[in-house]
């Protein structure tokens, strides 16, 4: 008895210094969570100072070698409706009301997002869209076959196509000047605001300068910047001095990336392939093991000999 | 007109029995001046010009696709309506092959190719809308986008064409006379036919998936997460429809090319089909009466898209299934065929509204299709039809040939009991 | 301890707590540098102990009228527009009414008005809340404009440059009416009632005397205050002199306090009615019924000149003989 104490005592140390001893794997099970690329880029736009002078498009018009602009900058009946992106124009301003009579109108300026987790890079087949690490969204115009999912599945209505064109059509959208900011530049239509109305920098001291010119103006701004969490976030931030449900923006899209909106049923594809052989397997199994039943060989038949159900 | 029994034949020979119907040039060609046949001639001179146009001033030419409205009728018809209407060939497949009913055998082949010749044009509808068709095979080999359910609908799509083809190889070399070549090919039915139903069950939905990035853009009655699953089982009803309208339409017009066993067959089989199509039916509303609590828009009824979406709930899925439950009851084949293609129409509509209509149903002056689109569509589904006239006219679809024997790779020591019970050769 | 340590140690408890007492207000925005700018506290306070109750500042010795550039010329865009002429002394005046200099001049520690580029550099910015000097000229001068005239075109302040727009004008400050201001209103015919006894009427014929001569606003309006018209009726209107009261029609009628024999001709108890060629002895007929004032009056701007005999030989090659009153008109006018 006393014997198989000290054994048992024995073994049991023996047996929980082992364990104790062992190096064990750290931190098994962690969430993952990409925070974002440290250094990306972003682009403040301050809607109160936006002046509507739509220097802007024609100098985005002009970085990215596209015909020049139609309606003329002194022509103030352009804002007369909504325009949206096309093929020819990265950005466009769009004049909204100011809510209080007599005020001159709120001009917002709208292009490509260039969105964290991008839908539309989701969306491509072919990864014709890719997100960088300065922030921007890149178009691969090499591998695009223009399915045009991309333009579906941009919740902002960004992307274009060029229709007119037989032989090379490429889906177009504003680049955020990458060779610019790559070379330590600055995208088009944030040098030539002669307002200074977009501000360009980290996408980091971006959000604390938006915080810190609504709170030290009070009254001044809506308390939200658009582009935070919307869709995930974006690289294009606004603040506004005129709620922004009134100008334009898609007020639904939640924080949730969109790319998150396919994962479940993406993920479901490998359980198909593993689980179905096998469901469907038992199916033929039981389907022959059913035949071979005795009494079961022969088919009833009806009066014209054809099968019965 | 004869069949191919193997005997060697001359060149000249074989083109005119297997090409030409067994009829001398001359006569065959004065045979092609039917009715229908300059219908569709006309059509085509109308159209394939268009088609041409398309490709030498871009997409703009022939359709009326915008920045808001991408994609337009050629993807409305020919890939979202096109491929749940081409489910014909896994569902008969699985029925015949995997569930043991060898007894529809008979439209097991007429399935297949139609769901052959439907993925077949869904890809040429494809080659019609995509903006550069010559990189059709880029998701293949150039660059992956893994990320994205349209890689998956591509790769799939691909993928089950070969399946389908694999499936209807038999018919091709027994055509051909090539009987070895025909057992190699009866050899991998059973693990195509569960590939396709894989590959079927995942592109089917996928197709329902690729809205699922379109929260936003989509009208709330018709978003749902359960969109995968509602486009799934629709296609089963619709394949079922399918088959049953097909079937119909062959013996009707095609009664010489169908084997007299099959063509009394043919209603009880009809009958046996309504049942399944019935079942998915009723399942399909409790899915959509699911979906449309799950996303608790039930105030949207009222509005005039929620009245859209009542009368595709009530008339075009409750009503069919009431029709094919009535036909199944009192035996009444041609109810099962006309509920099967107020079936085929509430797909139709279905799938117009999720790709087109109720798409960014917020944007103001929208545009969907016009005359040049519906002609470019319209003859390429008349060529569709012809190409499916062709191969009926010339291979053993219908003959309802004897079943064959299938020795399945994984029961070593039985030939397969399904279509080859021991007291039957 | 003795007295004396404790009186060191009071006084540097009271200099401190003077010190301490004294508040700065903090600028809405801090742009960086400011430390390298130097802050000295008798720059604008005054006298010992400054408190918050009572800061004791210096008179601010700079009036918006008095000093600061009258015009400034702002040429970093010089490739694409004209230099900007911009009217700063206007501007100074209108700011006045609104806060002062500092409505534009939103940060300066030190006495010195600081100008624009001394803070904003025409580089890019590295401190993102601070805009560049492109960004800080637009702000300060779009926001007022966006507001005022709802113009924010370029070309109300950037002329493009042209081929021939190498040589740069001065503005006249009558561009500025209808230009730059919003037109006002013009009186046709004001009638103002005075305490002279004799004659408590007169009558200013606004509209003739702007038509018929030509003038722009600023001919007569030349010390007007923007608050004058913006901010009426703050101040109670203080008694002016007779100079004060005459200034304005000084320069071409007769107001000089001894020729008391002149104050009828502008002063009367009724409304006196508008001029009519007549009253000098020359009624225009048919052909020079069209001719303008300055056809037959020639004169180059507007003066005591006025007073030239009138002239034939614009239009005619023998000179007339005409007699001419030697008083100023007016004078004349009102006698007849």
């Amino acid at each position: 008895m006393k014997e198989n104490r000290r054994r048992f005592l024995k073994e049991l140390a023996a047996g929980s210094s082992t364990v104790l001893l062992t190096p064990h794997s750290e931190a098994v099970d962690s969430v993952e969570h990409f925070t974002g690329y440290p250094d990306r880029v972003g682009m403040l736009v301050d809607i109160s100072l936006c002046i509507g002078c739509r220097k802007c498009e024609e100098a985005c018009k002009q970085s990215n070698q596209l015909p020049p602009i139609t309606v003329p900058l002194e022509d103030k009946t352009v804002f007369q409706r909504q325009r949206r992106t096309d093929a020819e124009n990265y950005t466009v301003v769009n004049q909204y009301a100011n809510g209080q009579p007599g005020m001159p109108g709120v001009y917002v300026k709208k292009q490509c997002m260039h969105c964290e987790e991008p839908a539309c890079a989701s969306a491509c087949l072919v990864g014709a869209l890719t997100k960088s690490k300065e922030g921007a969204v890149l178009y691969n115009k090499e591998v695009c076959l223009g399915c045009r999912y991309c333009m579906i599945a941009c919740p902002f209505g960004i992307p274009a196509y060029e229709y007119h064109n037989p032989a090379s059509p490429q889906v177009r959208k504003c680049t955020l000047c990458y060779e610019r900011i790559k070379s330590g530049g600055v995208p088009a239509c944030a040098a030539i605001c002669p307002n200074e109305a977009i501000t360009f920098g980290k996408r980091s001291g971006l959000l604390k300068l938006a915080s810190e010119k609504i709170l030290n103006n009070p009254g001044k701004y809506q308390d939200h910047i658009y582009g935070l969490t919307e869709a995930g976030g974006t690289t294009w931030l606004y603040i506004s001095q005129v709620p922004f449900a009134a100008l334009g923006f898609p007020m639904n899209l939640g924080v949730k990336p969109f790319a998150e909106y396919t994962r479940g049923f993406l993920s479901a594809v490998p359980v198909v392939f593993v689980v179905w052989p096998a469901l469907l397997g038992a199916f033929y199994l039981f389907a022959q093991n059913r035949l071979r039943q005795p009494g079961t060989e022969t088919m009833p038949t009806g009066p014209n000999g054809e099968a019965a159900t | 007109m004869k069949r191919n029994d193997g005997a060697s034949l001359a060149p000249q020979q074989w083109i005119e029995q297997n090409l030409f119907l067994g009829k001398p040039w001359s006569e065959y060609c004065r045979s092609l001046l039917t009715p229908l046949n300059i219908i569709a001639t006309v059509i085509l001179l109308i159209g394939l010009p268009l088609i041409l146009m398309r490709y030498m001033h871009g997409l703009a030419a022939v359709t009326h696709a915008s920045n808001d409205q991408p994609w337009g009728l050629f993807l409305s018809w020919g890939l979202f309506t096109g491929v749940p209407l081409a489910s014909t060939g896994f569902l008969m497949a699985s029925t015949v092959y995997l569930f043991g009913m060898r007894q529809y055998y008979p439209l097991l082949r007429p399935a297949v190719l139609t769901g052959f010749i439907g993925y077949l044009f869904a890809v040429v509808y494809l080659l019609v809308d995509l903006g550069m068709p010559w990189r059709l095979p880029y998701p293949m080999f150039k660059s992956f986008g893994t990320g994205s359910v349209m890689f998956l609908v591509a790769w799939h799509v691909a993928l089950y064409l070969s399946t389908q083809f694999v499936e209807f190889c038999p018919a091709i070399f027994e055509w051909l006379g090539a009987d070895r070549l025909r057992r190699l090919a009866l050899r991998v039915t059973i693990g195509a036919t569960i590939f396709g139903v894989i590959l079927s069950t995942l592109h089917q939905s996928a197709l329902g998936a690729l809205f699922l990035l379109a929260p936003t853009k989509l009208h709330p009655l018709w978003y749902s997460p359960y969109l995968p699953l509602l486009f799934f089982v629709s296609s089963i009803f619709g394949g079922l429809s399918m088959v049953v309208i097909e079937s119909t339409l062959v013996s009707h017009f095609l009664p010489q090319r169908v084997a007299p066993a099959n063509l009394r067959a043919l209603d009880h089989l009809t009958l046996g089909l309504a049942k399944g199509a019935a079942l998915t039916l009723i399942t399909y509303f409790a899915l959509k009466l699911v979906a449309l609590a799950h996303g608790h828009h039930w105030a949207l009824l009222t509005s005039r898209f929620g009245l859209v979406y009542v009368a595709e709930m009530l008339g075009f899925v409750l009503l069919p299934c009431f029709a094919f439950v009535v036909a199944v009851r009192q035996s009444k084949p041609g109810l099962v065929r006309l509920a099967a293609v107020w079936t085929i129409l509430g797909i139709i509509l279905n799938r117009f509204t999720v790709s087109m209509f109720a798409f960014n149903w917020e944007l103001p002056h929208r545009e969907f299709f016009h005359g040049k689109e519906i002609l470019v569509a319209g003859t390429i589904l008349t060529i569709e039809i012809l190409v499916y006239r062709w191969t009926v006219n010339r291979l053993p679809v219908h003959t309802g040939h004897a079943a064959p024997t299938i020795r399945c790779p994984i029961i070593p020591d039985s030939a397969d009991l399904v279509l080859n019970p021991t007291n039957r050769s | 301890m003795n007295w004396k340590c404790l009186a060191v140690v009071a006084a540097l408890f009271i200099c401190l707590a003077g010190f301490q007492a004294v508040e700065h207000p903090e600028p809405a925005s801090t742009p960086s540098g400011s430390a390298a700018l130097e802050v000295n506290c008798l720059d604008c306070h005054i006298g010992p102990n400054p408190t918050k109750e009572d800061p004791r500042l210096a008179p601010c010795p700079r009036s918006a009228t008095n000093s600061g550039p009258e015009v400034v010329l702002i040429d970093r865009l010089s490739e694409q527009y004209v230099p900007v002429i911009f009217a700063h002394k206007l501007h100074a005046q209108m700011a006045e009414i609104a806060g002062g200099c500092v409505v534009c001049h939103h940060f300066n520690p030190s006495r010195r008005i600081l100008a624009c580029q001394e803070c904003h550099s025409a580089a890019s910015p590295g401190n993102l809340a601070k805009p560049g000097l492109k960004g800080a000229y637009h702000r300060q001068c779009l926001n007022c404009h966006r507001e005022w005239s709802h113009e924010t075109e370029c070309a109300v302040c950037h002329a493009k440059k042209t081929a021939n727009s190498a040589r740069v004008r001065l503005p006249d400050p009558a561009d500025i009416m209808g230009i730059l201001h919003p037109n006002a209103k013009e009186p046709i015919t004001k009638v103002y009632a005075t305490g002279y006894e004799p004659g408590k009427l007169v009558t200013f014929r606004h509209q003739d005397h702007v038509k018929r001569f030509g003038f722009k606003c600023v001919n007569c309006h030349r010390e007007q205050n923007c608050s004058q018209c913006h901010t009426p009726a703050e101040t109670a209107p203080r008694s002016k002199t007779f100079t004060e009261y005459h200034a304005r029609c000084a320069a071409c009628h007769e107001t000089r306090e001894h020729r008391t024999e002149a104050c009828a001709n502008c002063h009367s108890d009724t409304e006196i009615p508008p001029f009519s060629h007549e009253k000098t002895g020359f009624a225009l007929d048919e052909t020079h019924q069209d001719a303008a004032c300055s056809d037959c009056h020639v004169s180059s701007q507007f003066s005591t000149k006025f007073s030239a005999k009138p002239t034939c030989s614009t239009c005619h090659e023998e000179q007339e003989k005409i007699t001419y009153p030697e008083r100023l008109p007016g004078a004349k006018v009102a006698s007849l």
